[in-house]
């Protein structure tokens, strides 16, 4: 009587801390997010710095999947979001570029576009601060020129120390839905310039 | 016991007392390192330093490490002490966590200053048998110079730098994009270098 209580009990446990996991509900991006990342694979960019060096970007990967998120730690129950990302590369410049954007997800993003961009380990976002990211399209004159409808993305990895120019930093880049990547500065005010 | 035990007996506790115990150092020994070959590594004052290049391309690099001290092992069964003198200093580039320059000097063995670029291209030198020593890494990835030159002075367009290395590497180990001759100075470091493509960097 005993060995049965206790393999009935025991195969209870099992069954109800063994559980199939459940998706409950599934975010999407946005078609303003897709076309936030403008980029076809094997797209090759020209880009010319300071002194008119041309370089090529070339795009090596574009894709769109689904993240899961759980619900709490050993949840069974998780949500989906989608997320776009491209990858672009340069030999020389040393560039590796990865633009992501991800749906927005309520209760894990208080961002309502998603976008970040990563170079060569640097983080880049419209604010180096983690309360709700506010993204303002403008028109803005940068390095001289004119620039309509751009994101302005920071560099967030390394702002403590934009203002010592002994040192060479990425500042920031300018971003459209359009184009992606225009431009690209420094601290010292070099730049890296999309040409279209 | 017979004799014939005895004496394998007594052969076989030879051989174990003679291999099992480390020889004692004969009194303390300090393998010390001259200043003059300390001075390749760059001096702790220098804590940034930029590369640019024809094309107008720049690259800083800040300084992360850099120590100069004394290593010892514990004194040996006779309580004595082997002790050396060990050097490092290492830049990160503020560009691309995959770059840098790091420059090891140690004295356990022989005096071996090993200079490392972008954490796959290696020179190293031994300063007592005065030729190239593998680097350790022993790695396909990362080409090791096949030639170091110690040179009491080298000019370098309108500017003459004192007791320098200057180190070139293979083409067939080396990409378009990666260094085939590379300049250090005393107490500066990193002066100058060539990409295998031709592209020069001078320090700014």
């Amino acid at each position: 009587m005993r060995k049965t209580l206790f393999a009935l009990a025991s195969a209870t446990i099992f069954l109800v801390s063994c559980c199939h996991p459940t998706l409950v509900n599934t975010y999407f991006l946005t078609d303003f997010q897709k076309e936030l990342v403008p980029y076809t694979l094997n797209d090759n960019l020209s880009f010319v710095n300071s002194e008119e060096t041309a370089f090529s970007i070339k795009v090596s990967e574009v894709t769109t999947i689904k993240e899961h998120i759980s619900q709490g730690v050993e949840s069974c129950y998780y949500d989906e979001y989608e997320e776009k990302t491209a990858k672009l590369s340069s030999a020389y410049p040393d560039l590796d570029i990865e633009i992501t954007t991800s749906a927005f997800h309520p209760e894990y993003f208080n961002d309502t576009l998603s976008l970040m961009i990563r170079m060569n380990y640097k983080s880049f976002r419209p604010q180096c601060t983690f309360d709700i990211l506010e993204y303002s399209f403008q028109d803005t004159i940068i390095c001289g020129q004119q620039f309509n409808n751009v994101l302005i993305l920071h560099n967030c990895t390394d702002s403590d120390h934009l203002a010592d120019t002994t040192a060479i930093y990425f500042h920031s880049i300018v971003y459209s839905a359009a184009n992606g990547i225009e431009l690209i500065t420094f601290n010292n005010g070099d730049y890296y310039e999309l040409k279209k | 016991m017979n004799s014939r035990n005895r004496l394998i007996i007594i052969t076989a506790l030879f051989f174990l007392f003679i291999t099992g115990c480390d020889r004692c150092l004969e009194m303390d020994e300090y393998r010390a390192i001259s200043q003059d070959i300390k001075n390749y590594v760059p001096d702790s004052s220098i804590k940034v330093f930029t590369m640019i290049s024809s094309d107008g391309y720049e690259e800083s690099f800040i300084l992360e490490t850099w120590f100069d001290t004394l290593e010892a092992f514990e004194p040996d069964p006779c309580g004595n002490v082997l002790s050396w003198d060990r050097m490092n200093a290492m830049y990160r580039s503020t560009l691309d966590n995959d770059n840098n320059v790091e420059f090891r000097l140690d004295a356990l063995n022989d005096i071996t200053l090993t200079i490392g670029i972008n954490y796959k291209q290696q020179i190293a030198w031994n300063f007592e048998e005065q030729k190239i020593t593998p680097s350790g890494y022993d790695n396909d990835d990362y080409p090791e110079a096949n030639v170091v030159q110690l040179l009491d002075e080298y000019q370098l367009g309108d500017s003459t730098y004192a007791n320098v290395i200057l180190a070139s590497f293979p083409d067939d180990e080396i990409s378009s994009y990666q260094i085939k001759q590379v300049l250090f100075a005393s107490h500066s470091g990193l002066v100058w270098y060539k990409y295998k493509n031709g592209i020069e960097f001078h320090r700014k």
